[in-house]
């Protein structure tokens, strides 16, 4: 086992001694799960599986449609079924994924047998309705970010549906898309929500913060040049509307989303007013060719962001946005002073900066991971610790 | 029961789904039939996937809805507007009119223009599609479908020179 040869590695090294190892090995052995076990069984399962659908494949024109239904139907029994009764979490975590999807394709199938000519909203609408509240069940973070996904299509897929041929019909769109992330976050605010459901709450926030800190992103090319023609402007007071007053009922929950880290309201405030200024101003003001207010937005909305990890002690999302800012800093150099690289001066130059934001960036990693109270990453080329 | 919202939540979508089986039903049995006649709407590629692409061929009684109610051109089906129906006595298909919604009243059937507007799709078996796309350009084909009297079209079965064809 891999545990083992680390364990026999820092015991050599004189980390730990024998008993703490062997107390180490007692209890990974006892926590330890049937993997072997848990993989014939599914692999088992999967066979037969595959048997039964490679049989209903080879004769599936042959079947009448009223039977297929008949079989699709006892099949959700089936599941449902196994959902109620299994007392292992993990099954019935995966029960409800499989049923999660068995809806969806039982409706394509009922479209099918019937000939439905409906639009794909209207399917999809259907299945986040019917599966609602067997989502709300589910207690893993996999499956509640397998939710979020599906209610969010379903929302861009009826969003597009219900504006389709209005004019303005893509600044509509661009202003209400931002919506499908907001309102996990504001979900995420509730005490009761927080409670019951710690990892779905974790899911949506991870995936939410990360689609607006993407989008926000994205939206700084807009300071580059704006799609959105003077008629069409209109259509993005509705979506900033929308997107000001959840941000501003996020701002005044802040602390709801935090946790114990109050040193993390301000940034995460300031963060989420950044990203609905950067994302809205710019096509709103028919902002045009403003390169380097652009590139400014971008590192302003990623400090931002740095301020915010730091704060809340989130080390990866810190050493994602330093690096991205040390990235964005080098493309600067090379959009502002891109002619002088074809000369000996500017290829020295890019290169300092680049070594300098380099040096920099590891400097403060360092720092950073002294003040989160972690070891300090150790410099490429250093000596394993004795 | 640990959780009684659990057995809520996995019998709702099988009602759902029951109630999605019933309402197709519904609509089949419910409402009016008639035969239409259809062609294939991109002869180039008439079977795409398993969908066989069609358009719906109308016999026109005119139009005083959309852009060729003044009766230039050929008519178009006209977002917005919706089309009447009339028996025929000399043919099996139905007679069409558009017009504008507020004035369906006394059509035998009525749906709106926009749920007949091509490409339409009628689900087929993968390995039938060539036979079906020869069947189509040499032979009439139409499709049995029912009206009912919210004016909502359901597909019932496809016809081939007045045969119903078994997949």
């Amino acid at each position: 086992m891999l545990y083992d040869r680390k364990l026999s590695e820092w015991q050599r090294h004189g980390l730990i001694d024998a008993e703490t190892a062997a107390k180490i090995r007692a209890y990974e052995s006892d926590g330890q799960r049937p993997v072997l076990l848990y993989a014939v069984a599914g692999l088992g399962a999967l066979t037969i599986a595959l048997g039964v659908l490679a049989i209903v494949a080879s004769n599936w024109e042959a079947i009448p449609g009223g039977l297929k239904l008949a079989v699709d139907l006892a099949f959700a029994c089936g599941i449902a079924a196994a959902i109620l009764k299994t007392s292992r979490p993990w099954l019935r975590e995966a029960l409800i994924g499989l049923y999660y999807g068995f809806v969806l394709a039982s409706i394509g199938l009922i479209a099918q047998v019937y000939h439905l000519g409906g639009a794909t909203w209207q399917a999809i609408s259907a299945w986040s309705a019917l599966t609602f509240v067997l989502m709300t069940r589910s207690q893993s973070r996999g499956l509640a970010t397998a939710w979020l996904l599906g209610l969010q299509v379903t929302f861009a897929l009826c969003v597009g549906a219900l504006i389709e041929g209005l004019p303005g019909d893509e600044a509509i769109a661009y202003g209400v898309f931002p919506l499908a992330a907001l309102l996990p976050l504001v979900v995420c605010t509730f005490d009761q929500v927080q409670k019951a459901r710690p990892r779905l709450v974790a899911a949506f926030a991870g995936l939410a913060w990360t689609e607006l800190a993407w989008a926000a992103s994205g939206a700084t090319l807009l300071f580059y040049e704006n799609p959105f023609r003077d008629g069409e402007r209109g259509g993005l007071v509705i979506g900033a509307v929308l997107a000001a007053a959840l941000v501003a009922l996020l701002c005044a929950r802040a602390g709801r989303l935090v946790g114990a880290r109050r040193e993390a309201i301000t940034p995460l405030r300031v963060v989420l007013v950044s990203a609905l200024a950067i994302g809205y101003l710019p096509p709103l003001l028919g902002v045009d060719d403003q390169n380097l207010v652009g590139a400014l937005a971008f590192l302003g909305l990623w400090a931002a962001i740095a301020w915010l990890a730091h704060a809340s002690h989130h080390r990866r999302l810190l050493n994602t946005a330093t690096a991205l800012i040390g990235l964005r800093l080098l493309i600067i150099y090379f959009e502002v002073f891109g002619s002088l690289l074809s000369t000996g001066l500017g290829l020295i130059s890019g290169g300092l900066l680049t070594l300098g934001i380099a040096y920099a960036w590891a400097q403060k990693r360092r720092d950073f991971a002294a003040e989160l109270g972690d070891p300090a990453p150790s410099a490429p080329g250093s000596e394993h610790p004795q | 029961m640990k959780d009684r919202l659990l057995l809520v939540a996995v019998v709702i979508p099988i009602l759902g789904l029951l109630a999605l089986i019933g309402r197709a039903e519904f609509k089949l049995l419910d409402g009016r039939p008639w035969m239409l006649r259809i062609h294939g709407y991109d002869p180039r590629d008439l079977i795409s996937g398993h969908y066989l692409r069609f358009a719906y061929e109308l016999d026109w009684e005119g139009s005083t809805c959309g852009e060729t109610a003044a009766g230039f051109g050929e008519i178009q089906l006209a977002e917005g507007c919706c089309l009447c129906f009339s028996e025929q006595s000399w043919s099996p298909y139905p007679g069409v009119r558009q017009l504008a919604c507020d004035q369906v009243d006394g059509c035998l059937s009525w749906t709106r223009a926009r749920d007949l507007a091509p490409p339409q799709r009628y689900f087929i078996p993968e390995d039938r599609g060539t036979e079906l796309e020869e069947a189509l350009r040499t032979r009439e084909a139409a499709l049995r479908v029912t009206i009912s009297d919210d004016g909502t079209l359901a597909i019932d079965r496809l016809y081939l020179d007045g045969e119903p064809w078994r997949p």
